[in-house]
């Protein structure tokens, strides 16, 4: 007999619903780009939008001869070609592990190589001053709004069955695209990298939250409580590395510090959850109340009195040699502090560990079905507490990329909800970090996008609160299940009792 | 190995599971485990495999004493079991699924899958599997997955591998492929027990056979001394335990006509296959059969909780085909379900609400200022005496009760209501004798009133003894519909998959 | 410890009452997690006061003077808390010598601070309550504290209609709005499975926003001023004083009956309707629901909307009641706190009443707590020790392990939230 839920989400009507879904999706994307045609290209046939791709021009790589680029050009298009054509496939399609990942690793080096030249002409310092194109606004609207429609008529009419399809998203995108050239119409420039640079910037904490989500929800616990173990995070590496006057090795170790509170939040989630077996909502949720009054008391009572002991501390810039000077993307992913690189780092030893290893296996499993865990003789509790700790962990350190990641001092506002939307983008990523990372980017970019329309206020017919409450309406659409079946693991906020 | 167990008690409670259970398995031999639901042959196994702890008794291995405290150490002592319900994780692959507990890896966390997969095709192709181990668990049919729990009690070394009703969800097909795995595993030299309560299974593929009843050992035997009537005289027992005082019934009109019915599962696999049968007013239909074929499906689309794939259910020639629980309930149909707690009673909520809970628009039970709470506790204080409830007084929630009254409760509810027809399914599972003859007692009284009623149950006893028609069920058709005067030996032939024809010849 | 047989048969009988007392019950595990609270707050008084800290550096050579004045200035703060929130013992005496309206005021001006601060919290706990007892989380009331107020003044800025009526109409605008906000929660949960805590809690940040944007609209702003408060509410839309005759800073208004007729309504609806136990029973047992023939998905709606409409009501109190405009920060903590009180008062109707009123205690008292204590312990204490409260009223099983408690188990509920999609 089918309990509520399953009454409500069942596999076969999903499947059925999908469908149903892609067709409106289609119709969706028809409708966009009929506005953008009506819309932005409507608008004055004079007006032109210029758009900058280089970023910073203390970055941008010295020109390269034009004999180079077009052999990187082919060089690129060469091993791009042979990693993916179909006979590599099939010869490989047998083996394991290593060798799959080495063709996708050509693949990837490959295109890049190939993009790359075309990136340098496009971005490169272009006699002393960064290359800028300038687009006729109403063109551009008719072309990208006849693409939306296009896509939109392929969606409706193929009936893709997996509805978060790259169609989806491409059309999407597109979008996106027309809007901002028609919202940045007029002398300013449009900086795309400068947008994109700030959207990894502000993922960083995003991606923590989203890793630590997956890693408690994969082992069956729901922590809701993230946001507190931000709050955790920020205020005790702030203090701590005030308290060094911001020495190098202090930020290490503070780092090191609001991992540890974070972990202890995580603990405490995990004896309430684990041991007295209470709500995991209600518990994650009054630990959110009670970090929020901490921190506020300690902000309140200490940190305004001894006012150096919040300090305005950042984390090192890293800028990659060589990578960072790369033309758009280099800005965007190899110039970045020191958390973004751990954001990543963190994200590719998540999934290598939940995936990969002995642990991973095992907290995978006893959040799918602990009793089939318990009969191979695999302690449940055990692992859950594991997890929900080192999920607190990586949290913490993801609070300390509000305070350190910026370089600003601490307030106790300063975590807005991003805890939460962290939950969102977990299920957003289907509880796998590399679908985190792929998330919390696109939130990012929603983020920084809200905050560069600033520039433009003048300009936008939309409020700008309506583009700042994109990233939530997003979510909630995301959730609604608008991206498609999402299974969350079997076992997820189901608390486990031995008999 | 030689595995036994000696004087094995397990009490839940008051019930007594297993009481002083004997049993010796010797190296390669299929060990048959016989007996009907209830009669405490996966408690056993259970205690044999750790999973619970037994209150006396010792298990031995190759005649020394061991201590299963936790499946872990069963494995450790080369004990491997494959559970009715399988411990698979069904969005694991195979490899996944088999390894988890004993990853190999290489360099440390991480899993070695070559080695593991190397491994498991090895043992696969020992025992003549065909199995891809990079296949998802839950896309693969039934019978594979069954496989795979088979590999995975042999990755561990198993030497003795528990079996617990591993036919009861196999299609016959099926059936045949996991005998000649069963056969080729007593060849390789495990022991295998096998728990069953299919008589023809037994006689294929046992050594020995052990049948229990009620929680005890009543007999042992091999296929060669025995039949298939003989090992259901043991099985069932001889002697009657409950007679129900009730006169032959007159039938009136027809008040359910059921027919061509097919229901489709959760895995949307038919479990009901075109079932057609009617029911009279005051005449009991018992429906019998082993638990799992189709039961469960059939009593969901008669009372409104599973929408059929195909057929009718006329209920007084109204056709109730896809209309909601409410109007089936309001049509006249009562319901007591056949898990009590999770389906029939909110264990939380006092007595007195549990005996309205699906007559909340009744207006005997609202005044002008909502519900009538005097009432409500009026009719509960009233029922439970009617129904000898047993409990300080009806506002007690109803959790605290035994199981016995908390069955009192779910009767009593649905028999307050105006019926058409009462549908109880096992409706005694799990209670006392005096329990039992209430409930037998209040089944014969609703129909001598005129109520026509359907009871489905696994217990041979209680449907020979209240039903007026017998239907067998397998594998979701009615084998057959006989009188209760069909003698018990028929009657688990039936049970067990025979025809009419053959039974009687 | 003396021997049982020596001790005066009076303590045997206190021993034996105290240890009948050590019987679980929820009073108990509220008394000592206050207790727990109070205590935590001392250590973080202690932890943070200069002074204390230098004192206890030198335990060892004065210790009793550590203890007696680290006890002096916790209790101290205490104290002021208590007289802040609740009756002043100085204005009581001076009452009792000279009894002058003056005086009469000076008595009630604390309780009436908690209690208007209290007023929309027990409206929206109880709304909070409802959806509770159903297993929904509706974690947006902040957003619907915004839709009720937003809608309240909306009503009050178009129409100018005699003050019941306005205020009548208030309530009505601002309940549908709340309904209609949680309602969809509802709706998105019922048919595409997605989860209310996320939903509810994503529209708190919309909804936010949007104020944001309509307290710049040329509806709702002061034409020519831009410091981002609305419009006030006309008198006439205001929820009257009652005890302004008296002093005109006795700010206790007719939403607090309005709340208590709010309690009364819940009580009513808890106990006495249809509605009401049959979201109980989808809340306890949903398989027990079906197959008594109710409609979960319908329940889940309804369950929302209510709980929706009622944080709709708390909104429409807080901006007729005690604001009168709307400022960008207008629904503050709202939904959190209400959330906590409901989780405080066990999701009964009077427990929820009690908790909003402790919560108007800590608040108005937190704030008498800053400002008398001469080293300005600050307000969040109070927050700090509410928090804790709260936490250990969420997980009894902690304080009745912790207090050798007995029978607990009755108090634990073991329910999980059962996942996200």
């Amino acid at each position: 007999m089918a309990t509520v839920s399953k009454e409500i989400v069942t596999l076969s009507n999903i499947r059925v619903v999908s469908r149903a879904r892609s067709l409106a999706y289609g119709i969706a994307l028809m409708v966009l780009g009929a506005i953008e045609i009506l819309w932005y290209g409507g608008a004055s046939s004079k007006l032109n939008t210029i758009v900058q791709l280089g970023y910073n021009t203390a970055t941008v790589m010295p020109a390269v001869g034009a004999v180079w680029r077009i052999a990187l050009l082919l060089i690129g298009g060469g091993i791009t070609y042979l990693a993916i054509k179909p006979q590599t496939l099939a010869s490989f399609a047998k083996a394991i592990t290593t060798v799959r990942g080495l063709r996708s690793v050509a693949a990837i080096v490959g295109a890049y190589l190939v993009i790359w030249p075309v990136l340098l002409w496009a971005g490169v310092n272009h006699g002393g001053q960064l290359r800028t194109f300038s687009l006729p606004v109403a063109t551009t609207g008719y072309v990208l709004g006849a693409v939306s429609i296009a896509t939109g008529v392929l969606m409706a009419w193929r009936r893709v069955d997996r509805s978060a399809s790259g169609l989806l998203y491409g059309g999407l995108i597109v979008f996106m695209l027309g809007f901002l050239i028609w919202v940045a119409r007029g002398s300013l420039p449009l900086q795309l990298t400068g947008i994109l640079a700030s959207a990894v910037a502000v993922s960083t904490f995003l991606i923590f939250g989203s890793v630590s989500g997956t890693l408690c929800e994969r082992a069956g616990v729901v922590n809701i409580a993230i946001e507190g173990q931000f709050m955790a995070g920020a205020l005790s590496s702030v203090v701590f590395v005030s308290v060094f006057h911001g020495s190098g090795m202090s930020k290490t170790l503070a780092l090191l510090l609001a991992g540890l509170f974070g972990a202890l939040f995580g603990w405490v989630l995990a004896v309430m959850a684990l041991r007295y077996q209470a709500n995991q909502v209600i518990v994650g949720v009054v630990i959110v109340a009670f970090c929020t009054a901490m921190s506020q008391f300690l902000m309140t009572q200490v940190l305004d009195v001894h006012q150096n002991l919040n300090g305005s501390f950042g984390l090192p810039v890293w800028s990659v040699p060589v990578l960072s000077k790369i033309p758009v993307l280099g800005p965007v992913l190899f110039d970045q502090n020191v958390l973004v690189f751990f954001a990543f780092a963190v994200v590719i030893i998540s999934s290598f560990v939940l995936f990969r290893t002995r642990w991973g296996l095992r907290v995978r499993s006893v959040g799918e079905k602990p009793i089939a865990s318990e009969t191979v003789g695999i302690d449940v509790i055990r692992m859950r507490y594991s997890a929900v700790i080192i999920g607190g962990f990586v949290a913490g350190i993801g609070g300390a990329g509000f305070t350190l990641g910026p370089g600003s001092s601490f307030n106790y506002g300063m975590t807005s909800g991003y805890g939460y939307i962290a939950l969102a983008i977990m299920i957003f990523g289907r509880w796998r970090p590399y679908g985190a990372l792929m998330a919390s980017l696109l939130f990012g970019f929603t983020i920084a996008l809200s905050a560069n329309l600033n520039l433009y206020l003048g300009q936008l017919v939309i409020p700008q609160q309506f583009i700042s409450a994109l990233p939530y309406v997003i979510t909630i659409l995301v959730v609604s299940g608008v991206v498609g079946r999402i299974r969350p693991p079997a076992a997820d906020g189901v608390p486990f009792q031995r008999n | 190995m030689k595995l036994e167990l000696r004087g094995i008690t397990k009490r839940f409670g008051s019930m007594t599971a297993n009481s002083n259970v004997n049993l010796v398995v010797k190296p390669g031999e299929i060990h048959c485990l016989l007996g009907e639901n209830g009669a405490g042959k996966s408690t056993l196994m259970n205690i044999l495999y750790g999973m619970l702890t037994p209150d006396e008794g010792q298990i031995l291995v190759n005649d020394e004493i061991v201590t299963i405290r936790d499946p872990k150490d069963a494995v450790a002592h080369g004990i491997g079991m494959v559970h009715q319900h399988f411990m698979l994780i069904p969005v694991f692959d195979v490899a996944d699924n088999v390894i988890l507990g004993s990853e190999p890896v290489k360099p440390w966390p991480v899993i070695d899958y070559k080695t593991a997969i190397a491994e498991l095709l090895v043992l696969a192709e020992k025992y003549g599997f065909e199995i891809d181990p990079r296949a998802t668990v839950e896309n693969l049919p039934i019978g594979t997955q069954q496989r795979v729990e088979i590999l995975k009690a042999l990755s561990h070394d198993a030497s003795v591998l528990i079996l617990d009703e591993p036919t009861a969800v196999l299609t016959p097909q099926e059936t045949d492929a996991f005998m000649v795995i069963l056969r080729s595993l007593k060849e390789s030299g495990k022991s295998i027990i096998f728990i069953t309560h299919k008589l023809r299974e037994v006689l294929e593929i046992a050594d020995v056979i052990t049948v229990m009843r009620l929680g005890e050992i009543v007999g042992v035997t091999t296929p060669s001394e025995t039949d298939e009537r003989g090992l259901a005289t043991m099985m069932v027992g001889r002697e009657v335990n409950l007679v129900v005082d009730k006169n032959p019934a007159t039938p009136g009109d027809v008040v359910l006509d059921v027919k061509d019915l097919f229901v489709e599962d959760e895995r949307g696999l038919t479990s009901v296959k075109g079932i057609s049968f009617e029911v009279r007013a005051g005449e009991i239909l018992a429906v019998a059969g082993v638990q799992g074929n189709g039961q469960t499906e059939l009593v969901e689309a008669l009372t409104g909780m599973r929408r059929p794939s195909g057929g009718e259910v006329i209920l007084n020639n109204v056709n109730l085909h896809g209309e909601s629980v409410r109007k089936f309930l309001d049509a006249g149909i009562g319901h007591v379900p056949e898990d009590r707690q999770r389906f029939g009673l909110v264990l939380s909520l006092s007595i007195s609400d549990n005996l309205v809970l699906d007559q909340l628009d009744d207006p005997k039970f609202h005044n002008r200022f909502g519900r009538n709470l005097k009432a409500i506790k009026l009719n509960g204080e009233q029922l439970r005496k009617e129904f000898d409830i047993r409990s300080q007084s009806a506002e007690e929630p109803v959790g605290a009760l035994s199981g016995g009254n908390q069955q009192k409760v779910v009767m009593a509810r649905e028999l307050s209501r105006e019926l058409k027809i009462l549908i109880c399914s096992q409706p005694t599972r799990g209670l006392d004798v005096g329990s039992i003859e209430f409930m037998h007692r209040q089944i014969v009284a609703i129909r001598d009133s005129g109520v026509a009623v359907i009871i489905v149950s696994s217990e041979l006893d209680e449907v020979v003894a209240l039903g007026d028609r017998i239907a067998v069920l397998f594998d979701g058709e009615i084998q057959d519909i006989v009188p209760p005067s069909t003698s018990r030996e028929d009657l688990g032939l039936l049970m067990a998959g025979a025809h009419s024809r053959e039974v009687s010849a | 410890m003396t021997d049982t047989a020596t001790r005066p048969p009076q303590i045997g009988r206190i021993v034996h009452f105290a240890l009948r007392a050590r019987q679980a019950n929820m009073f108990l595990v509220l008394l000592f997690s206050l207790f727990i609270g109070l205590v935590f707050g001392g250590f973080l008084i202690i932890l943070t006061t200069p002074a204390l800290m230098t004192s206890w550096g030198h335990f060892f050579s004065h210790p009793g003077g550590t203890i007696s004045s680290s006890f002096n200035t916790i209790w101290f703060a205490y104290e002021q808390l208590f007289q802040g929130a609740l009756v002043n013992f100085h204005s009581l005496r001076l009452l009792i010598d000279n009894p002058s309206k003056i005086n009469l005021a000076n008595v009630l001006a604390p309780l009436s601070g908690t209690l208007t601060y209290a007023t929309p919290l027990i409206v929206a706990g109880l709304g909070l309550a409802i959806g509770f007892r159903s297993s929904l989380f509706n974690i947006g009331g902040q957003g619907q504290v915004i839709v009720g107020g937003v809608l309240a003044l909306l009503v009050s800025i178009s129409f100018n209609l005699p003050p019941f009526f306005q205020v009548t109409l208030e309530i009505i605008a601002a309940v549908i709005g709340g309904a209609l906000v949680a309602g969809l929660a509802g709706v998105l949960k019922a048919y595409t499975g997605a989860h209310e805590v996320i939903v509810t809690m994503m529209s708190n940040y919309t909804m936010v926003l949007i104020l944001g944007y309509l307290l710049i609209t040329s509806v709702f702003a002061r034409p020519g001023v831009h410091d981002g408060a609305s419009k006030a509410i006309e008198v006439s839309g205001q929820l009257p004083y009652f005890l302004s005759h008296l002093n005109s800073a006795l700010l206790l208004n007719f939403g607090f009956p309005i709340a208590f007729v709010t309690v009364l309504a819940v009580q009513w609806f808890f106990n006495r309707s249809k509605t009401g136990f049959q979201l109980l029973m989808v809340g306890q047992n949903p398989d027990a629901a079906r197959v008594a023939g109710i409609f979960s998905r319908r329940s889940i709606i309804i369950c929302m909307a209510l709980s929706g409409a009622l944080l709709g009501l708390a909104g429409m109190l807080k901006i007729t009641g005690v604001d009168h405009l709307a400022t960008p920060n207008f629904g503050g903590s709202y939904g959190f706190d209400a959330i906590t009180v409901a989780l405080l008062g066990r999701n009964k109707p009077w427990g929820v009443f009690f908790g909003a009123i402790f919560f108007g205690v800590m608040y108005t008292g937190g704030a008498a707590m800053q400002a008398f204590t001469p080293t300005n312990i600050q307000f969040s204490l109070s927050q700090v020790i509410q928090a804790v409260v709260v936490f250990c009223v969420a997980t009894p099983a902690l304080v009745i392990e912790a207090f050798r408690l007995r029978d607990g188990a009755s108090l634990i509920s073991t329910n999980g939230s059962g996942g996200w999609v």
